[in-house]
């Protein structure tokens, strides 16, 4: 970076206005992803982190719970790192009294007034939530959240509302929800240059509060749609329709508040951006920034192997939904005798239940001598190697780092046709709906039955991932973010760029500066990385990738 | 994302969130009887149809659209085969057509309290019946008043050690960190086998208590532990299947015991293998629960860690409390009922914790249910006073039962002294007294539990202190000491334990 000075950048970091910076700070704000566990959203902050090491980043991490350990070595450029735990044992305090119990009330009320009308503005739902901020930073929010006050407030606002009555039981437990998802109102606000939120929900109400304080710019990335996950989990769950309605009402109006206040919005696919669009972003401010790999990783493989086999890598995660995968499989064995199924990658902590779900499908089918449940691998280009074809079978993706890699590494892909997946597979693949055996396993069957169509794809899939999934490509995307973020265009400057040393070039700018008839120029925006990708399809969220062990 | 899932994990760890159960699917020609009434060749309405369950209780229009994309339908099939422009508008125009049908409320299972009556009796016979080969063990020896003391401190510090041990290990398991809890626990089996025993040889060979009554005392320590580590991993019929030998060995020599009390060391031995097992049974249970993968520790926050002392003191209090008939005769310096009789006494009470138990889950539960009925504070307490004190009749009428069943025998043969009644008497106090500080704790007041029985235990000393008076005195200012506990245990629990933010 040059040695800019820019006074509201300075601010913004805690340094003296005029202060010389010779790097930015950015804050990464993520949940459950980097840096205590592995994934594909994992890998992409690493890659960013470890990409640009012109800026110091701060990682501020959303997590469950606190004190896990690491599961990243970082980079040196990484600063500091913080949790945000949702959810842990919180003493309690006195509750409000007051004039104090007056503020937290008439910020509440506003609150949850919008949250349950969706047609009240924006505004009253974000002036409430910065109330509840305000009131967070200096006292127990959980304490007031759980009281009497709260739940007779959240009982009238709601037969106000409905015209109907909800019962003791149904505020209790969307006041416990909602006080968990609003516990980072009550964390440190980050300080920083600018904040880069890898996500919506709750990573961009930490970019909120700092730019609520410090009036801190930030991008938000968009990996799956925080907000369709919400929906998709909500409809899993036992709950009451109340508590439903109250939970994922304040998601949206918390994710209509993040995409109105974002700077940038950076979503890894297209599909997303129908979410985006929906619920009220700007599409000027929309950049689709595709995921990257490192093509070095994942050289093209020479050969293939002379057995039958499909590999699938990833987290071992309901989202990944194995067992339509598993399903196909033993369809398929019952044609091909011969075929293997490799699944490699980790089972994420909390996933047990569900691995042990997918081993006991395996024993059911009668599959356990051909399904081999791997664990992690290194290099996971070992995995692409092994096979023949590689499966995904997920009924949720963004951008998915599984079938970049494969196609980078020359293998045909059969794919479930959900969120970013077709963008990046375009025609050098087979595409399936999700959860459906039947499809997968004949799509499955022609592809390693039909040598001349499977290296046709490989070749064309290597061709196409080496050229749109660059990792350079994704890091110029964000360099030149990031560069329009912690260096906006100001009327004045009080220092000039480093690099200009020309006194030509010096008496032009000059003479720009000094002309009667100079505006304010804005920095031209960098032009985004053109997306020319073809056959663009809908799909989901939830980069799938995976990191050096093979997770996913 | 992982995000959701890591962020509800939690939830659905501790019954915040709960996921549905699978529902079975449709087999071929098999309709739900919602169908019949929208056949229809409109591919709308086919769609609601198939989208059904999902839009009956979709919050939004996106909510629905997330299910459609979920299940396949992207904006070029809305395009192609719906004639909307996106799967949004599609959403919009299927919840149009599916009637709203919000579910009954009062049809949610509300309940995370409900157990079957026959659990709590079974853990109840797990506290109540170690007490048998506890009394037949002591029965072979002979126990000095630094034995009795010995005795009495290891169920103190037994008692108080396993509270906090248990709050630490559900404390990780709530947490989800199942290792976290094998951990502690190991550590805790491993080391009160050795610190306990080096502690057990020191006191037998160095005080007046007797190596024999020192090996009781570990033995104590030891199943305790052991017993906490299968009852916290739920294996409760495990514990009964080690403990039935010593018991059936127990019951045996209690009813016969002129015939084997000559074979003191074979009985002793047996019921050393005994605790033996019960140690081995919950090392393999142990090494079982830490077999599936999961993170190892998960560092707890300085309140979580004063929380868990905090349940062990009041372990200890509650224990001490107990403890009073037996500290009476060691005060008089005789032993007019022996330590049989003083056991007899606290029976109803030890058999009743099963049913204490009970009570405490089932007003929780009530509770939950009421909470569900009631749509304002103000409708609420009154309903969970009336399942409060309706609840501590039951107990207390267990109880009195349980009293008169271990009474009734001696009075038609021997009657029953003065003292004997009145520290039955106040065995039930204690027993009312300890159910409202177990309802206090249940919901969260651990702290205000403690204190009570805090200062109940400094009262009872105090009204030892004078030297002068009788044993009879003694155990009047004991009845009169607990009942003034259950007054002031209750009312704080008619109080607090009213209102809904006590039951979430």
């Amino acid at each position: 970076m040059g040695r800019h000075v820019n006074d509201a950048a300075a601010g913004r970091s805690g340094l003296a206005p005029g202060a010389a910076r010779p790097r930015a700070r950015v804050a990464m704000l993520a949940e459950g992803t980097y840096p205590f566990v592995t994934g594909g959203v994992s890998t992409w902050c690493d890659q960013i982190i470890r990409g640009m090491p012109e800026h110091d980043f701060e990682i501020v991490a959303v997590v469950a719970t606190a004190g896990h350990p690491l599961a990243w070595s970082l980079p040196d450029n990484v600063v500091g790192v913080s949790s945000v735990p949702l959810w842990g044992f919180v003493p309690e305090e006195r509750l409000p009294r007051g004039a104090d119990r007056h503020e937290f009330l008439d910020a509440l009320r506003p609150f949850v007034r919008a949250v349950l009308e969706p047609d009240l503005d924006d505004a009253s739902f974000a002036l409430g939530l910065m109330g509840l901020f305000e009131f967070a930073q200096r006292h127990s929010l959980t304490s007031a959240l759980m009281s009497d006050d709260a739940a007779e407030l959240l009982g009238d606002e709601w037969e106000l509302s409905r015209a109907d009555k909800v019962s003791v039981y149904e505020v209790m437990k969307a006041l416990e929800l909602l006080e968990h998802s609003l516990r980072p109102l009550s964390a440190p606000v980050v300080r920083a240059d600018m904040c880069h939120a890898t996500s919506n929900g709750l990573p961009s109400l930490l970019a909120l509060m700092a730019k609520w304080r410090y009036g801190t710019p930030y991008i938000m990335s968009e990996h799956g749609v925080y907000l369709r996950e919400r929906y998709l989990a909500f409809q899993g769950y036992d709950a009451p329709w109340s508590v439903k309605y109250l939970v994922l009402s304040f998601y949206r109006r918390l994710t209509r508040l993040a995409y109105a206040e974002a700077s940038v919005i950076a979503p890894v696919n297209v599909y997303n951006q129908r979410w985006e669009i929906e619920h009220g972003a700007d599409p000027d401010i929309i950049v689709t920034a595709l995921n990257g790999v490192d093509v070095e990783k994942y050289p093209v493989a020479e050969d293939e192997p002379t057995d039958q086999i499909i590999a699938w890598v990833g987290r071992i995660d309901p989202l990944k939904d194995l067992e339509t995968l598993i399903e196909a499989f033993a369809r398929l064995q019952r044609r091909m005798p011969r075929a293997w199924l490799d699944l490699y990658g980790p089972v994420p902590v909390g996933n047990e239940k569900y691995y042990r779900k997918l081993r006991e499908l395996v024993a059911r089918r009668h599959l356990g001598a051909r399904v081999q449940f791997r664990g992690s691998v290194s290099p996971v280009s070992k995995a692409y190697h092994n096979a023949r074809v590689i499966a995904l079978s997920s009924i949720s993706e963004g951008l998915p780092y599984t079938v970049i890699e494969a196609m980078m590494s020359g293998r045909a892909t059969v794919s479930t046709d959900v969120g970013g997946v077709r963008e990046v597979v375009g025609d050098t693949g087979l595409l399936v709906p999700p959860r459906d055996p039947k499809a997968l396993a004949d799509a499955l069957e022609r592809v390693l039955s039909d040598d001349e169509l499977r290296h046709d794809l490989a070749r064309r899939a290597a061709v196409r991932g080496r050229s749109y999934f660059p990792l350079d490509q994704m890091l110029g995307t964000f360099r030149s973010e990031y560069a329009m973020l912690i260096e906006p265009q100001a009327p004045e400057f009080t220092e000039w760029p480093e690099l200009a040393d020309d006194d030509d070039a010096m008496s032009e700018v000059d003479a720009t500066l000094s002309s009667d008839d100079a505006e304010a120029q804005p920095w031209p925006r960098p032009a985004p990385i053109p997306v020319q990708i073809p056959a663009q399809g809908v799909g989901t969220e939830v980069a799938s990738g995976t990191q050096g062990g093979g997770g996913g | 994302m992982s995000a959701e899932t890591e962020a509800d994990r939690v939830a659905i760890l501790n019954g915040a969130l709960r996921l549905k159960a699978q529902r079975s699917p449709l087999k071929p020609g098999e309709l739900r009887d919602w169908q019949a009434d929208r056949r229809s060749r409109d591919p709308i309405k086919r769609l609601s149809r198939e989208f059904d369950e999902i839009a009956r209780q979709a919050v939004d229009p996106a909510d629905l659209a997330a299910g459609m994309e979920a299940a396949g339908i992207n904006d070029r099939i809305a395009r192609e085969f719906y004639n909307e422009e996106s799967v949004f508008r599609l959403a919009e125009l299927v919840l149009e057509l599916v009637p709203v049908e919000l579910p009954d409320p009062l049809a949610y299972d509300y309940n995370p309290w409900r157990r079957p009556f026959w659990n709590h009796l079974s853990r109840g016979l797990l506290y109540a019946l170690p007490t048998l080969p506890y009394v037949v063990a002591i029965s072979f020896t002979h126990v000095t008043a630094v034995g009795i003391w010995v005795l009495l401190v290891a169920c103190v510090v037994s008692t108080a050690f396993t509270q906090g041990l248990a709050h630490f290990a559900h404390l990780f398991l709530g947490y989800g960190v199942t290792k976290a809890a094998v951990r502690v626990l190991r550590l805790a089996l491993i080391g009160v086998t050795v610190v306990g025993g080096l502690i057990a040889v020191w006191i037998g060979l160095s005080t007046a208590a007797g190596v024999l009554v020192a090996s009781i005392a570990y033995g104590v320590l030891l199943y305790t532990v052991a017993a906490t580590v299968l009852m916290v991993f739920k294996r409760e019929r495990l514990l009964l299947g080690s403990l039935t030998p010593a018991i059936l060995l127990s019951v045996v020599v209690l009813l016969a015991p002129g015939h084997l009390l000559g074979y003191p060391v074979v009985i002793c031995s047996f019921l050393v293998v005994c605790v033996v097992a019960v140690v081995s049974v919950a090392a393999w249970v142990l090494w079982d629960e830490s077999r599936p993968r999961g993170p190892k520790w998960m560092p707890l926050a300085r309140a979580e860690v004063a929380a868990a002392g905090l349940h062990a003191l009041y372990g200890a209090v509650a224990a001490a409390l107990m403890t009073f008939a037996v500290v009476d005769v060691l005060q008089f310096g005789n032993v007019i009922d022996g330590e049989n009789l003083i056991g007899v006494g606290m029976l109803p009470l030890v058999v009743s914790l099963g049913f204490a138990e009970a009570n405490v889950y089932g007003f929780r539960s009530e509770c939950s249910k009421a909470m569900a009925r009631s749509y304002s504070r103000q409708q609420f307490k009154p309903e969970a006073r009336h399942i409060l004190a309706r609840r501590l009749l039951a107990y207390a009428a267990t109880l009195v039962v349980l009293t008169v069943i271990v009474l009734l025998p001696r009075y038609l043969a021997v009657g029953i002294d003065s003292i004997t009644m009145l520290r039955h008497v106040a065995y039930g106090e204690l027993g009312i007294a300890l159910l409202g500080a177990m309802m206090l704790v249940s919901c969260g007041l651990a702290r205000k539990a403690t204190i009570l029985l805090g200062l109940g235990l400094v009262v009872d000393v105090l009204v030892r202190l004078p030297a002068s008076g009788t044993l009879e005195e003694l155990t009047t200012a004991h009845v009169v000491v607990f009942a003034g506990l259950i007054v002031v245990v209750w009312w704080t629990a008619f109080r607090d334990l009213v209102s809904p933010l006590r039951h979430r």
